[in-house]
Order: C-alpha cells, then sequence, then structure tokens
C-alpha cells in the first residue's frame, strides 16, 4: 500500500547528535531541487551512503532531467549508515527521502542506480527499511513502480525478480519517457500489471516479469530468457542512446555536498563512449559509439560550474579523457580559466600512449601529487591478449615526461587473472614498477629527498557480460592467492615501491554475482537475510555469509564465479543488448587468444562491433584523434 | 601577514539543520560560499594553493551558535556592505554573514585571539537546579573529567576551561548559561562538561539524549577584560 507523503524530518532529527556523520540526511544542499510540488513524485536511491552516491553522475543527470519536466518532481535517497539503520529499526522510522524527507514508500516510482555488482543486497536493504516488497510479484497495486539502470544493468538477471522495470542504455530521455508514461497510466486508473505491459513498449525498458528463463542444451545451466507472452515484450532489448550527446547538459552536478564526498570535485562528462576495444571492459563495449562535447562546450560549462557550485577542483571525466581529439586545447584554456584562483583541473587516469609533455604541463596546475596510468598487464604479450594497445616505451615515455613535469608519485593499475597469464606475466609488474622507479630517480634524483615512488593497485579480472571474456571463468581464489604471493615474492626489496592487491574473496562474490542468472537471486536474497549489507565496505563484507547464503540456495559460489561457458551457449544476458554483436565478441576472444590486436575505430577504420548499425548512431568527434 | 591583503571580518550564524555540519565540512560550505560569490579572495603559495581564510574555533557537531566568525582576506579593498550583501546572497541561509568589517591584518589567528566563549544548554524539564548546581560544584571540586572523543579517551582540566555558570528556569525546563575559556591544550566541550558533571552525582539518567546548546557569544579575553571581536581596544568587565 503507498505510504503517506508527508514530510518526516522530525522522525530523524533527534537521531542526529546520535550517529556518526549527521551531514549525510540534512538535505538543503546548495542547488538541491527544494521545490517539489509534483503532482507525479520519484525518487532516485544510491544504495549506498551518501558520500559514496552523492558523486554518482548518472544520479545528477536524471535528477536534472526529472526535475526540469512539467508536473514530475525528482528527489533523492541514499542508504543510511549502519548506525542509523539500526535506530530508524528500532524506532520503526521508514527510510526517507532527502528533500522533502517523505517516506520512499509514497513515491510514485523509486529508480536505482546499480553502479557495481556488490550493491545488490544494499538494494534489498533499501527496500526494506522503506517498507516496500522486495520482490516485485509481492507488491501491491499502488505501491511505487520499481526501477534501475546503471552499468550493473548488463546482467540484471539476479536481480530479475526485483524491479519491475530496468532501463538500458543512456538515460537522458527514456527515464522521461518512462515516468510519463507511468504517470499517464496511473491517471488513467490502468492496473499496475498492465502499466509494465505497457512499459515494455518504450524501446530501451527491460521489463523481468514479462519473461521466463529457459534452460536447455543451447544455453548455460543459467538459461536464457524468452518473452511469456508472444507480441508483448521484445526477443531483445536494445539501449538507448543519446547520438546528440552534444545537446545534452553538460552541467549535471548542481547539488553542492556539506560532507566531504568520495568524489569532492566538480564532475564534467566531456565525452561518453570509448572504443579502445579492451577486452576485458565492460564500459568500453556498452557505451559505444564515442561521441565528444567541444571544446568550447566544455570551457562554457567549466567557467559557469565553477561559479555556480564554488568547488576549488574540476575533474574533467569519461572513459578515456586523453583520448579527446581536443584534450590538449582544452587542458590549456582551462589552465588559463583557473589560474589565479587556486583551482586544479584533474583528469580521471591517462592513457599511456596518449598523455603528451604538453598535456603533463597542463594539467594539475601546481599541485602535481600522483599520476594514474593503468597498464593493466605486465607482458606485451598479456597487453596484446586484453588489446591494451600500449607498449613499453609508451610507459616509459609518460613515466619520464611525468617526473620532467613535476610528478613525484606515480600509481600503475594492472589487473590479475588474465586469459592465459603466466607466472612470467605476474612477475613483470614489480619489474615494470622498478623501470618507473628507475626512470624517476634518473630524471629527479636519488635519496630520501627526491620523494619519488610508484604505487601498484592488482586488480582480479571479474568477467562482466558483453566483453569478449564473458565466456571465460573467474581464476580460482586458491590461484589468485597464489599468484598474489607470486607477485609479493618477485617484488625488489625497494620501500619506494609499495604493491597493493585486491581481496580475492570479495572478486570472487563480485564474479558469481556478474555471472549467475535469474535462478540466482536467492542466493542475494539469503545473503541479505544473513546480514549481508555494504558488500563494497571492506570493514562490513563477509564472504562466509555469501558462502552460506549460495550453499543454502543449493549452489557453490567458487564454482558459479569460475564456471567457464561455451562460446556458442546462449547467455543469461542475450535478450539485452548495448547493440554490440555476438559475432564480434566471439572473434574478439579468438584473436585474443591468437595475442592478435584489434585497433580503435576512432583512429582507424571500422573494428566491426555492430552496434552503430544496429542502433542507428556513429562516433561523432570534435577533431582528429591521434 | 601580507600587509597588502584586507583582513575582513564576517559574523554569521550556525544555526538549524546546518548545527550539524562537522567543523571540516563547515569550512569548505563557507570556502564554497565565498567562491561562488566571486570576491577577491587571497590565495596562499606553495604545493596545496588554498584560499586564504581564518575561522574561529571548532564547534561541536549538533552545536548551534549565533556568533560565529570568519576573517577572509582580499586583495582588493571592496565596500564592507557590498561585500556582506554578495556573500550572504550565495551562502546557506543557516550560516548567512550578517556583519562584516574591515580588520588590522597583524592580528592573531582569529581562532587563537576569541579564546572565551559563552553557551547556554537545554537542560530539560525534568532537572532541578539544585542538583545542577550540586553537580557543576563536585565536578568543579574534582577538578578534571575525561569523556570519549570517537574512540579517543580525552581528559579536561575543569580550571583551565570553566569560567562562570548561572541556572535559570525557562518554558523548556532549566536552562545553563556557561563561560569557557579555550587554552593552547585545548576546549571545552559544555556539553561533555554537564554529563560529567551528572554522571559524577549518579544523574547522568536525568539529561535528555540531545542536550541543545548554542555558543551565544564569543570574545578575546585580555587582561581580564573581554574584547568583543570587532574591538580592538573597548574592553567590558569579565562577569
Amino acid at each position: 500500500m503507498r505510504a503517506e507523503r508527508r514530510d518526516c524530518f522530525h522522525l530523524i532529527e533527534p537521531l542526529l547528535p546520535l550517529v556518526e556523520k549527521p551531514a549525510r540526511y540534512l538535505d538543503h544542499e546548495w542547488g538541491a531541487c527544494e521545490e517539489q510540488d509534483g503532482p507525479f513524485h520519484v525518487c532516485m536511491v544510491y544504495a549506498d551512503v551518501y558520500e559514496i552516491g552523492q558523486p554518482n553522475l548518472g544520479i545528477a543527470i536524471l535528477y536534472n532531467e526529472l526535475n526540469g519536466c512539467e508536473g514530475i518532481s525528482c528527489e533523492r535517497a541514499f542508504l543510511p549508515w549502519t548506525d542509523m539503520i539500526s535506530l530508524m529499526r528500532e524506532r520503526g522510522i521508514p527510510l526517507l527521502s532527502l528533500e522533502s524527507a517523505s517516506p520512499l514508500a509514497s513515491f510514485d516510482v523509486v529508480g536505482f542506480t546499480l553502479a557495481h555488482e556488490l550493491i545488490m543486497t544494499n538494494v534489498l536493504e533499501v527496500l526494506d527499511l522503506a517498507g516496500i516488497p522486495q520482490v516485485g510479484e509481492e507488491r501491491a497495486e499502488d505501491d511505487p513502480i520499481i526501477i534501475a539502470g546503471g552499468p550493473s544493468a548488463w546482467n540484471i538477471e539476479p536481480m530479475a525478480p526485483v524491479f519491475d522495470a530496468v532501463l538500458l542504455g543512456d538515460g537522458e530521455e527514456s527515464i522521461k519517457d518512462v515516468c510519463r508514461r507511468i504517470r499517464d497510466l496511473r491517471a488513467e486508473g490502468v492496473p499496475r500489471a498492465q502499466i509494465l505491459r505497457e512499459l515494455a513498449k518504450i524501446q530501451c525498458v527491460y521489463v523481468p516479469s514479462l519473461y521466463t528463463a529457459v534452460v536447455d542444451g543451447g544455453s548455460t545451466r543459467w538459461g536464457y530468457a524468452v518473452p511469456i507472452e508472444p507480441g508483448i515484450a521484445p526477443e531483445v532489448v536494445f539501449k538507448r542512446c543519446e547520438p546528440d550527446f552534444a545537446s545534452t547538459e553538460p552541467i549535471a552536478q548542481r547539488i553542492v555536498p556539506y560532507l566531504e564526498t568520495v568524489q569532492d570535485r566538480l564532475s564534467i562528462e566531456v565525452l561518453r563512449g570509448c572504443a579502445r576495444g579492451c577486452r576485458f571492459c565492460q564500459a568500453g563495449m556498452t557505451y559505444r559509439p564515442v561521441r565528444e562535447r567541444s571544446l568550447e562546450q566544455i570551457v562554457d560549462a567549466t567557467s559557469k560550474a565553477l561559479s555556480t557550485c564554488g568547488y576549488d577542483e574540476v575533474s574533467l571525466s569519461s572513459l578515456s579523457t586523453t583520448d579527446h581529439s581536443q584534450c590538449r586545447e582544452m587542458l590549456v584554456e582551462l589552465g588559463k580559466l583557473v589560474d589565479d584562483k587556486g583551482i586544479r583541473v584533474s583528469l580521471p587516469s591517462q592513457r599511456l600512449d596518449s598523455f603528451g609533455v604538453d598535456m603533463a604541463a597542463a594539467v594539475a596546475g601546481g599541485r602535481k601529487s600522483s599520476l594514474t596510468f593503468a597498464p593493466e598487464a605486465g607482458t606485451q604479450r598479456l597487453r596484446d591478449v586484453i588489446n591494451k594497445n600500449v607498449t613499453e616505451d609508451d610507459l616509459e615515455r609518460a613515466a619520464r615526461n611525468a617526473f620532467e613535469n613535476g610528478w613525484r608519485k606515480v600509481k600503475l593499475y594492472y589487473m590479475m587473472g588474465l586469459p592465459t597469464e603466466t607466472d612470467e606475466d605476474i612477475a613483470a609488474i614489480p619489474a615494470t614498477a622498478a623501470r618507473v622507479l628507475e626512470i624517476g630517480r634518473e630524471v629527479v634524483g636519488r635519496g630520501r629527498k627526491s620523494g619519488i615512488s610508484v604505487s601498484v593497485s592488482v586488480a582480479v579480472l571479474v568477467p562482466k557480460a558483453f566483453t569478449p571474456f564473458q565466456w571465460c571463468g573467474q581464476l580460482p581464489r586458491e590461484e589468485v592467492v597464489r599468484r598474489q604471493m607470486h607477485l609479493l615474492e618477485s617484488t625488489p626489496k625497494d620501500s619506494d615501491i609499495r604493491i597493493t592487491y585486491h581481496d580475492a574473496r570479495t572478486s570472487l562474490v563480485e564474479g558469481a554475482l556478474s555471472r549467475m542468472g535469474r535462478a540466482g537471486f536467492p542466493i542475494i536474497r539469503r545473503a541479505w537475510e544473513r546480514g549481508a549489507r555494504f558488500d563494497a565496505w571492506t570493514s562490513e563484507f563477509s564472504f562466509e555469509t555469501w558462502v552460506e547464503a549460495a550453499r543454502d540456495a543449493g549452489y557453490d559460489l567458487e564454482d558459479i564465479a569460475t564456471e567457464s561457458f561455451d562460446i556458442d551457449a546462449r547467455l543469461p544476458w542475450e535478450h539485452t543488448s548495448p547493440g554490440i554483436s555476438k559475432g564480434f565478441l566471439q572473434r574478439e576472444w579468438r584473436r585474443a587468444l591468437a595475442g592478435v590486436t584489434t585497433a580503435d575505430c576512432t583512429m582507424a577504420s571500422c573494428a566491426g562491433c555492430g552496434v552503430c548499425p544496429s542502433l542507428g548512431v556513429s562516433n561523432v568527434l570534435q577533431g582528429v584523434r591521434s | 601577514m601580507n600587509a597588502s591583503l584586507f583582513r575582513l571580518r564576517c559574523a554569521y550564524p550556525k544555526s538549524g539543520r546546518l548545527s550539524f555540519l562537522g567543523h571540516l565540512e563547515l569550512i569548505s560550505t563557507v570556502e564554497r560560499s565565498v567562491r561562488r560569490a566571486g570576491l577577491p579572495f587571497a590565495v596562499s603559495n606553495g604545493f596545496a594553493r588554498r584560499m586564504r581564510i581564518q575561522f574561529s574555533s571548532a564547534l561541536p557537531v549538533g552545536v548551534s551558535s549565533l556568533a560565529e566568525y570568519f576573517d577572509l582576506f582580499l586583495t582588493e579593498r571592496l565596500d564592507e556592505d557590498d561585500a556582506l550583501a554578495t556573500i550572504a546572497a550565495y551562502s546557506p541561509a543557516p550560516l548567512r554573514p550578517v556583519r562584516a568589517r574591515y580588520m588590522p591584518s597583524s592580528l592573531p589567528a582569529l581562532e587563537a585571539w576569541l579564546d572565551r566563549s559563552s553557551w547556554t544548554l537545554d537542560l530539560g524539564p525534568s532537572i532541578d537546579g539544585a542538583l545542577a548546581e550540586d553537580a557543576i560544584a563536585a565536578l568543579r571540586r574534582k577538578g578534571t573529567f575525561t569523556y570519549l572523543r570517537g574512540a579517543k579517551e580525552k581528559t579536561v582540566d575543569v580550571s583551565a576551561g570553566y569560567v562562570s555558570h548561572a541556572l535559570s528556569e525557562g518554558e523548556g525546563g532549566l536552562s545553563l548559561a556557561l563561560a569557557t575559556l579555550s587554552t593552547p591544550s585545548g576546549a571545552m566541550r559544555p556539553e561533555a562538561f554537564v554529563r560529567a558533571a551528572f554522571d559524577l552525582v549518579g544523574a547522568g539518567g536525568a539529561l535528555p539524549e540531545y542536550l541543545r546548546c548554542i555558543r551565544v557569544a564569543q570574545h578575546h579575553l585580555e587582561d581580564g577584560a573581554l574584547v568583543e571581536p570587532y574591538e580592538l581596544s573597548l574592553p567590558k568587565l569579565v562577569d
């Protein structure tokens, strides 16, 4: 039943002195949309604490789009931290939105952004705390419609029972289409089940309840989803893509948080999509094609946003910012703009092959703390397998360039568990770090005062849907741990090289969640029942809880994560599509095993991924990439 | 201190929900307000080039105030009232500055200079005045108390931090006016003082879960006399 819409801030106000970081729950930030007249009310939820969720660009974009619609209001909600959750449960207080402090269960639509797989138990926690049934089929006629989208919607099957509808791809227009449709149908008194059937007619909207999983000889054990009734829902739901990305609003972040967030800076999305073709990268495959904003738009938007928000740092965000065809000019122009105000321009990470001397000089103004590169694999052979088209020379040139331009700390990101990986590839990681350190010492000098250091972070490959590695099983945990030990043993004894690696157990849970089909939902629900939440937080994660939850549901967690799929099998997520063709992914998998690279179509000819013809779009570049 | 800069002292409240901002959160909120206002603020040199701004001493989270101050160093001398109006227009309402005047650049740092604070605390309807007097007297006799600040145990010297107190009955119950002095070793938190006092006489449980507290004034203590934040030589007698 729909809860009553009313301001309940007085219920949580007495709890504020009793919890950590009460600023998480205050609302009233500069730029927040306080006028929430509706009459149609949507709440966008990031199912983690405020400081993690608030900087999310997806939420910011959808919030602005919906609040710009006549008759629709959009608010935000985040999952309170465990101390606040306990107090709210103790006192029977339901989860509230920020702006109007209304119960989440009073909204017409509740939308989740799924930024990663480890957020799924938090989604269940949000729904339970809000008093909204966790499973779609248990919801009453008048309950909010629960929708979702975001990067982890590309294998949504394990959470299919939860969401009434899932929006695939760019959300700028589709969120408005969906909310307007629900509003109109509600106004006509159309029953909930019929509303969902109508939503399935909108391009990019996947309504899980209209599909069923079929397991047969051509599928994996998870089966594949087919429409229950012919003609009601499409066999394949294609993503929505904004062909004219530059026509979308460049300033998404208008709300200025009070408390320090994980990305406490202005973020301008300078381009969307990446065609480098790294074979492990889900975003690189699912956000295609590449669409750049123009230099003028970026500089103008940055200037306006800095003055309206008051940030002292701007990040030029995208999947690969230094690939922007006008990146050099952009950095120079922004440098002029922010020169005397103590403002810093930053890039999320730098491509080794496109980070030139001029870029190094232009980034970050006077403050040069550390520079991040992602070679991803230790040897050229393995970099060719994963299609990371950078060479040893690129790395050495970029490192020398960075040290000569004033940086003293370099971070290098790698992965472990890549297909065909050997101990030699692992040992090459610290060897490369040592080489980078040596370059730094050559340029800056030796001794403590030089301040040179290299940190290496090694993640575990989690094979994701719609990548050429989607057929690979994840590396077993025991083998990950052995390779991590080998990594440490291969590292030279030098205090200026720091090696860290991801927890093999967390990666295993992420791997299982990335590969399961619809039948995997009982594992997630059981894990939540056993107390799993905030799984992405080291302090809260319990591997044993997940192992036991899988066992309760009749599965072996490691078995799920490490299982390889036949290359011709119908996969659990193939009824949704980012536009990339299965043939292209199969070809890329074979080329990976042969160590053959594939060029970036923004710099060479078309690689035949299938996105442009299937979605009727194309790359949009502002200049020539080099 | 660069003598060519102009030191604008702004007085502002900290009220409503924003009393729950921590000190670092408050600093970044005010800095962002100044940037939005487009004032010609000075920037420090060095590795991290930051806005030249000083704040009065940190308020405990959840404590509101009628008398907070920051000193903003400007590179141009703007009209004080124009500067005030501009920054007020770009500040969240509960932190909106109400007064701005230039002060000599040579003054000590604001946090160290404003060392005397006056507070009022609502002790709630179930506290008896005589019990409160007994509790405070007992704690003053004891001389020190310890409390947990996060995971850290902190010991407070009452004789260094306590200045005076007065109790009065109001509509909502008993109200405590407390004056404290901060020293180079730290400031005494009014709520911690009150809870320690009541715990000492076995009456801690009578206090409300949330002790509403307001900082009502800040001064500089000079030779036993109080100096107002905008005055340099108009001392008042110590109360």
